[in-house]
């Protein structure tokens, strides 16, 4: 066959791959622009590189008090920590245990629960801001971490349900019996051989439940009112007011908050990859 | 080390399809017991049974004298051998056989003295920090006997083990298995579709057909004296040939057939048409007493000492498997004639399958 020369199909894709790096860049270096130029304008030029270099922005940002002088950065920060951390401890505990149950077991119900999960996929989570801010408001739970945790664990678990059952599916069975044979109870099966088998899955539901909760902004705006119970986006919003825009802040903050998503995912990434259960089993 | 008991033992699933019905066995302890049969006759699943991965529908099994039928597996203490193997992928052969051992809380020396021991006995020493992935089919499928033997079960039962190496490493293993089973003398279970396996290695054998325990004798007893035609076809290799034949003058005879009956039947009267069993070893060129079968040859194959003559009685296949050099000028479409011994040939009613048995013959 007169295939293309290595060497050429090797230029071409990398070239390809180098337009589709600028195309995704170029907005990226464009916030990256405006966070390190100090006036606050919108900046209409097309060149994506900072012609000037200042901190000042992410001064203003982390340097941010209320009218009382406490610090609101280090709030922010902690209230997103708090609340993506708890929404993925929640949302994987809940996730991978009942995933385990509707991929092994026979019960009444199975199906339609899965299906459940899948129809309150279809509607997206503004619909349900306002009942879900009644619900809150009757529970004193508005303004708090734990009623924003509860919310945000609600809108994650079904899809982390999907993700971790689609995967639970793949595990061979034999490999289950293999451990009750050798003395293992459900529990310890669960916890020694499926979860670690699980690793990749349970690392993406783990992110994605933690992405969900960490950069979610529409809820989170709904439900908190107090300056002090913001997480970082609601923050951020502020920086976008009625009759003018701190863009430079706006930009700075972006960076910020997008940032540890980022470290996550490089942490993460070697994780991402299956392929964990080959050579177990034959075939 | 325990012996076995089922009664009377059935499954039906859920959807009320039945898969067995009334197995009665009993496996004496240190017994290598071989469950045989074809595809979808039950074996694995009255095996599952056995280990408690499969709910036990109707019947009582016992182990040691103990109803164990709602007992769950932990609590058996048996060990399996899986035809996949189903080694944990994620732990080293060293974590793979002291698993069991571990969630039984046992000191960290004593089992890595049973892990070391156990590798020793299966020749892995040199293995056992590597992963599943990092092995050979046939180092695989020796972990997964390392880690049912580290334990030293009461009952160890083997699904099919050998059936996903190659032909040569499956003919070593099985040597091992018998090697294995003579040191530790514990009871095992051991389920293969492959005859030959369960010929060489059982104790006694067990012939399953459609959810049904056939036969249930020594290897020998099976090939010898097979209760029914389908136990005769199923047991020994190269098969059986059976001729379709009718008495006449005491003797039994088809188109170029003639052969004696093997002894005085022990039922008052022998159906009219009769299936006529000979083994391809049975069969050979030289004149005996006991009758012959003209045919002509199709193929003429060399296995080594001996070769097989496929040739055809009529219409019906006919193998015989002599020594080579008696066979010299056989050739497709050249007739030859076929000697059984007085004795050789086994009968069976064609309307139930059933041996006829014969006094002075078996």
């Amino acid at each position: 066959m007169n295939r293309q020369p290595t060497w050429l199909r090797a230029m071409l894709l990398n070239l390809a791959l180098i337009a589709a790096c600028l195309v995704t860049l170029y907005p990226v270096l464009w916030v990256v622009k405006m966070a390190l130029t100090p006036s606050q304008a919108f900046s209409l030029s097309p060149n994506p590189f900072p012609d000037t270099f200042s901190l000042s922005n992410f001064r203003d940002l982390v340097g941010a008090t209320d009218l009382a002088g406490h610090w609101l950065f280090g709030r922010w920060l902690l209230n997103s920590v708090i609340v993506a951390t708890a929404t993925t401890a929640l949302g994987v505990a809940l996730a991978t245990t009942a995933a385990y149950a509707f991929s092994r077991f026979a019960f009444p119900g199975k199906r339609l629960g899965m299906t459940l999960f899948l129809v309150t996929q279809m509607f997206p989570g503004v619909v349900m801001a306002i009942p879900l801010y009644l619900l809150l408001d009757t529970l004193g739970l508005l303004d708090s971490m734990v009623g924003l945790t509860l919310v945000y664990a609600t809108t994650a678990v079904p899809f982390c349900v999907w993700m971790m059952k689609g995967y639970f599916d793949t595990i061979p069975k034999e490999l289950e019996e293999a451990a009750l044979m050798d003395g293992a109870g459900r529990w310890t099966l669960f916890t020694r051989i499926v979860l670690p088998l699980a690793r990749p899955a349970l690392v993406v539901t783990a992110l994605f439940s933690f992405m969900t909760a960490w950069n979610e902004f529409i809820l989170a705006a709904t439900f908190l009112s107090d300056e002090t119970s913001f997480t970082l986006p609601v923050a951020l919003q502020r920086y976008v007011g009625d009759y003018s825009t701190e863009w430079g802040r706006f930009a700075a903050g972006a960076i910020l908050v997008s940032t540890p998503v980022m470290a996550l995912f490089f942490a993460l990434q070697k994780h991402l990859v299956g392929g964990l259960t080959a050579g177990g089993v034959k075939g | 080390m325990a012996g076995l008991k089922l009664r009377g033992i059935g499954k039906v699933y859920d959807g009320g399809v039945r898969v067995l019905s009334g197995i009665d066995l009993e496996v004496a302890d240190g017994e290598f017991l071989v469950l045989v049969g074809p595809s979808g006759c039950g074996k694995s699943t009255l095996l599952r049974m056995i280990a408690g991965l499969e709910a036990i529908t109707e019947g009582t099994l016992s182990i040691d004298g103990r109803v164990v039928n709602d007992v769950p597996p932990k609590d058996r203490d048996l060990a399996m051998v899986f035809q996949s193997y189903a080694l944990y992928p994620h732990m080293t052969v060293r974590e793979n056989m002291g698993f069991s051992l571990g969630i039984r809380r046992v000191a960290r020396d004593v089992i890595a003295a049973k892990v070391d021991e156990a590798a020793r006995m299966l020749e892995l020493t040199a293995l056992l920090d590597r992963l599943p992935k990092e092995l050979s089919g046939g180092q695989r499928q020796r972990v997964a006997i390392g880690r049912a033997i580290v334990r030293r079960p009461r009952v160890f039962l083997f699904d099919e083990p050998l059936s996903n190496l190659d032909a040569n490493l499956r003919g070593q293993m099985r040597v091992e298995l018998k090697t294995l089973h003579r040191e530790l003398g514990t009871t095992m279970v051991y389920v293969t579709h492959d005859q030959i396996e369960a010929m060489t290695l059982a104790d006694r054998i067990c012939v399953l057909e459609g959810g049904h325990a056939r036969q249930i004798d020594t290897p020998t007893g099976l090939y010898d004296a097979p209760d029914s035609k389908f136990v005769a076809s199923f047991i020994g290799s190269p098969p059986m040939n059976f001729l379709s034949l009718r008495q006449h003058e005491g003797r039994l005879a088809g188109d170029g057939v003639s052969l004696a009956m093997p002894g005085t039947p022990q039922a008052p009267s022998l159906p009219a048409q009769i299936d006529v069993g000979l083994r391809p070893h049975e069969l050979g060129l030289a004149p005996t007493d006991g009758g012959s079968i003209d045919a002509v040859v199709d193929v003429v194959e060399t296995v080594g000492w001996d070769v097989h003559i496929h040739a055809r009685c009529g219409e019906t296949p006919v193998l015989a498997q002599v020594d080579g050099k008696q066979a010299r000028g056989l050739d497709h479409g050249v007739p030859v004639r076929l000697w059984a011994a007085t004795g050789a040939a086994k009968l069976f009613d064609p309307a139930t399958g059933k041996s006829l048995r014969f006094v002075g013959g078996v």
